[in-house]
């Protein structure tokens, strides 16, 4: 983290709160120690590879993300990205040391996944291990429902289904499910064309699409953190079978770049809250409620003091000359943000005080729409940063 | 589920506005103000608070007679159930000898609230006989949060006044962070949170009715002072720990002022009041007021029980107390004790009240009522601890010291509450953020010599280099650490099965005496140099 930072030239006291942020970040927290998983130390590896290639130093940073896939594929979501920003930043220098250098970064992917795989392939386990890590058996959705693209698209689905059966018209209910795998032919769909998991990967690759340009014609180590980011905010947001604790994926990277500008601070003041919220029903048993929305607050309460503390008047102001422009957040934001608790008191207090035990979903439905609008905003705002910067 | 132990947050900061980032990491937080660096720390406070909460409590899963938790919950169901005048009162339907209510009349009313909340989400809990030894996931749940509530009510809002009144005293002294570093170290308090949310009791409220009672008199509302005061003494009548500083920093002011007489009869009227108020369920007869002082006084008991470090149970290493003296007669020699140790300390606020030397006249007080008094809990601790914490700007080495022998003299309780995770996770807490860089810990290592006569400053010179020897420190600290590690691995020889427990309290019972020392001769220094500005202003 110290070799981005001091690369973009910010001072210590900026890379203090970078530290406080991302360490502190609540998701991180209640994914990894509460939860149980070990994503603190996966997220300290792609950190440590981003790192590498913000320096410049292309072949360490390729080859921690290739150990990096080894341990979680899940990070091949920006496999891309990475694979453009190495050919083009690395592999120069016209067409033979190009090609050499090329080869290179080439035979120490290859070195990695055949330490990782080898084994199994000398066992013949290797379709099995295969099968395990893509269970593309599961279906669109995981039983809670990330706050991703197809939330929308199932609504709206059921949305046709429900005005159409109003009119007269003989809608049959979907024998699929969502969150069951693919049954033969049947959709889980009631009016709108079926997803499939080759759906997902193209629509992932397309809004891959104008970040790999821009890397292609201007690779600048600068901005491979936002291009990163980028790429896993549109994998979770089109991806197939999406756990919601893939956004952290891509709000840890985006803390890092949190202090670069107002701009970028206000974004992701929001962002972490979105998605730390969104990780609220993983948490479900009552003893950790007062945890999870303490930290949340805290996390909350210590962002906005950091944030007015580096953007406040009397101090970017000295540097550029006039520019008194405090820490604050729009109106909509605010609203959405109030929208947060409204959410929340009514899926834990008014849902169960006035439906007792029907529609159970109803309040997970609910937290899943709702951050999916605010992780929506994110993606299109991180489009037009990406455009705009590059 | 486990407690976080790392942490890296009260950061402190100069608060100059312009230099502001350069010279000081923590400048961040307390830049908005002394409220919302409160916030900030009161809401960590209040997530490692429900964090020990998730530990096991006292007495879990241990009948027939189970601990402090069970006894709560029985006085939720007793003073649900039953009328007022039954609380204190042996009968058919409140066995005394099952954790019968020994607190004022105060902890009554406070548990029939709770037991309210109780009764609303998990009857069982509450019902009457049949709730004995009743463990739920819920149950659990809504008692720790009762103790969160109470905190969160009174203890928190008691400190940020404490704070205020505080800051406003030492105006122009110290940074802006220091505040931050203090609201730290009183919130943060180990001791305080381990009892509270792990072991199972409400100090949280008397405490903090206390704090709020300093508070007031420092500010000069002295008649709100004596209200909030026997509140705390109506909660827990351990608070009359503090009584005689109370009373002599109150007198002292009422000394001085105009009519005296008048000043001192409207105090004992407000105390009057207070606990007639109070106590008017009980007022009816005199029995029911005798049941209920009876339960509050338990003599029976002995003189110590469990191996607590004050000077009874130390010194019964040597001379078998109990075998040699009748309960009478040791109720006498603990009272007389008491009241001689305590009196210097009393004695210097009625002739010199000052601000300081009342919060160091807390301290010495309740220092003696622990270390003389009679039926002394290792849980009452807390009592001078309390005082130490408010003083932490002043004293920082001290408290380091002290808080990891109060920490340590209760560590046998902790270990059979299951708790050891916590203490250690806490205890690193505490280290950390009294560590924090650029903190108050790092700057004032001597003692502040506030006056110039020469012979006091030796004097305390010299207890002070004892106090704080290098080697002395470290030594000891060596062997709490050994210590440790011996009771959670070892046995105990069969012949002498409290061995660990006997030597445990001997190293802190020789610390807590050498600091009431130390903290006598500071609060008696203090008035030294007041007289010698009296002097001076005489002169000129």
């Amino acid at each position: 983290m110290r070799r981005i930072n001091s690369s973009s030239g910010i001072s210590e006291a900026e890379f203090d709160m970078v530290i406080l942020l991302v360490i502190w970040s609540p998701g991180l927290l209640i994914v990894d120690h509460l939860h149980f998983q070990y994503n603190g130390f996966l997220f300290g590896w792609l950190l440590l590879s981003l790192s590498f290639l913000a320096q410049g130093r292309d072949v360490m940073g390729g080859f921690l993300f290739a150990v990096l896939l080894c341990f979680k594929h899940l990070f091949a979501v920006a496999a891309p990205v990475y694979f453009v920003y190495l050919l083009r930043h690395y592999c120069r220098g016209g067409l033979v040391r190009g090609f050499a250098r090329l080869s290179v970064m080439g035979a120490i992917v290859v070195a990695v996944f055949a330490a990782a795989y080898g084994p199994f392939v000398y066992h013949g386990q290797i379709q099995q291990v295969i099968r395990r890590m893509f269970p593309f058996g599961r279906g669109l959705c995981h039983a809670y429902w990330a706050p991703n693209f197809w939330v929308f698209y199932i609504m709206l689905d059921k949305g046709i289904a429900f005005l159409l059966r109003k009119f007269g018209f003989n809608i049959p209910a979907p024998v699929a499910s969502f969150t069951g795998g693919l049954v033969g032919d049947a959709s889980p769909f009631a009016i709108l064309p079926r997803v499939t998991p080759l759906t997902t990967f193209i629509m992932v690759l397309l809004a891959l699409s104008p970040c790999l340009f821009r890397t292609w014609k201007d690779p600048r180590p600068r901005l491979i953190v936002r291009s990163v980011a980028y790429a896993y905010t549109c994998g979770f947001l089109f991806g197939w079978h999406v756990h919601e604790k893939a956004s952290l994926h891509f709000s840890i990277p985006l803390a890092i770049v949190a202090v670069e500008s107002l701009e970028d601070a206000k974004h992701y003041f929001l962002l972490s809250i979105v998605s730390c919220y969104s990780l609220f029903p993983l948490l479900y048993e009552a003893q950790e409620y007062p945890i999870k929305v303490l930290l949340l607050l805290l996390h909350t309460i210590l962002m906005w003091f950091s944030f007015s503390a580096q953007y406040s008047g009397s101090l970017r102001g000295d540097k550029e000359g006039g520019e008194k422009q405090g820490f604050e957040v729009g109106w909509v934001t605010k609203s959405y943000l109030m929208g947060v608790v409204v959410v929340e008191i009514w899926g834990q207090f008014l849902h169960p005080y006035l439906f007792g035990d029907k529609l159970p979903f109803v309040p997970l439905m609910l937290i899943s729409m709702y951050c999916a609008i605010g992780i929506l905003y994110s993606w299109i705002w991180q489009l037009k940063s990406i455009l705009i910067s590059f | 589920m486990k407690k976080k132990g790392e942490m890296k947050k009260v950061k402190k900061v100069k608060d100059k506005v312009n230099d502001g980032q350069d010279d000081d990491p923590w400048w961040w937080l307390v830049q908005e103000g002394i409220r919302p660096s409160f916030l900030c720390i009161s809401l960590f406070a209040l997530l490692v608070r429900v964090a020990v909460g998730l530990h096991p409590y006292s007495g879990a899963r241990t009948p027939p007679k189970f601990g402090d938790y069970e006894a709560q919950r029985h006085w939720m169901e007793i003073t649900l159930n039953l009328p007022p005048k039954d609380w204190y009162r042996n009968s058919s339907v409140n066995d005394l000898s099952y954790w019968g209510l020994d607190y004022p009349p105060l902890t009554a009313y406070q548990s029939y609230v709770h037991g309210v909340f109780l009764k609303t989400f998990d009857p069982d809990s509450v019902a009457l006989f049949t709730s004995r030894g009743y463990e739920s996931y819920l149950g659990k749940l809504l008692m720790r949060w009762t103790v969160l509530s109470s905190d969160v009510l009174i203890f928190f809002p008691a400190v940020l006044y404490f704070v205020l009144v505080y800051r406003s005293m030492r105006f122009g002294m110290g940074q802006n962070s220091d505040v931050a570093w203090h609201i730290a170290m009183i919130l943060l308090n180990p001791c305080l949170i381990l009892i509270d949310h792990g072991h199972f009791q409400y100090n949280c409220i008397s405490l903090g009715l206390t704090i709020a009672a300093i508070a007031a008199a420092l500010s000069r509302k002295d008649l709100v002072a004596s209200v909030l005061y026997c509140l705390a003494l109506n909660h827990k009548q351990m608070s009359a720990y503090f009584a005689p500083a109370f009373f002599g920093y109150l007198l002292g002011k009422c000394l001085r002022k105009k009519n005296p007489l008048l000043e001192v009869t409207k105090l004992g009227l407000m105390v009057i009041g207070t606990f007639a108020v109070v106590w008017w369920p009980y007022l009816q007869s005199k029995d029911a007021a005798l049941a209920v002082l009876s339960r509050l006084a338990p003599f029976e008991r002995g003189i110590y029980e469990d191996y607590v470090a004050n000077f009874w149970c130390t010194s019964s290493v040597l001379v078998k107390w109990k075998k040699l003296y009748s309960t009478q007669s040791l109720r006498i020699f603990s009272l007389a004790s008491t009241l001689i140790t305590c009196l210097p300390s009393m004695v210097q606020q009625i002739l010199a009240p000052s601000s300081k030397g009342f919060l160091y006249a807390l301290l010495n007080t309740s220092f003696s009522f622990y270390l003389f008094s009679f039926q002394v809990h290792e849980k009452s601790i807390l009592l001078p601890l309390l005082p130490l914490t408010l003083l932490a700007l002043e004293e920082s080495r001290s408290i380091l010291w002290l808080t990891h022998f109060a920490m340590f003299s209760m560590f046998p309780l902790l270990h059979r509450d299951k708790l050891v995770l916590a203490y250690m996770a806490l205890y690193a807490l505490f280290i950390l953020v009294y560590f924090a860089p650029c903190g108050p810990s790092g700057r004032c290592h001597g003692t502040k010599t506030l006056d110039n006569t020469q012979k006091t400053k030796r004097s305390v010179d010299f207890i002070t280099s004892i106090t704080f020897h290098p080697l002395l420190m470290g030594f000891l600290g060596l062997c709490s650490l050994i210590l440790h590690v011996i009771y959670l691995t070892m046995h105990p020889p069969n012949k002498y099965p409290f061995l660990f427990e006997a030597v445990i309290m001997l190293i802190c019972f020789s610390q807590f005496v050498l600091f009431t020392f130390y903290f006598n001769s500071k609060q008696w220094m203090l008035s030294k140099h007041l007289t010698s500005k009296d002097k001076q202003k005489k002169l000129i």
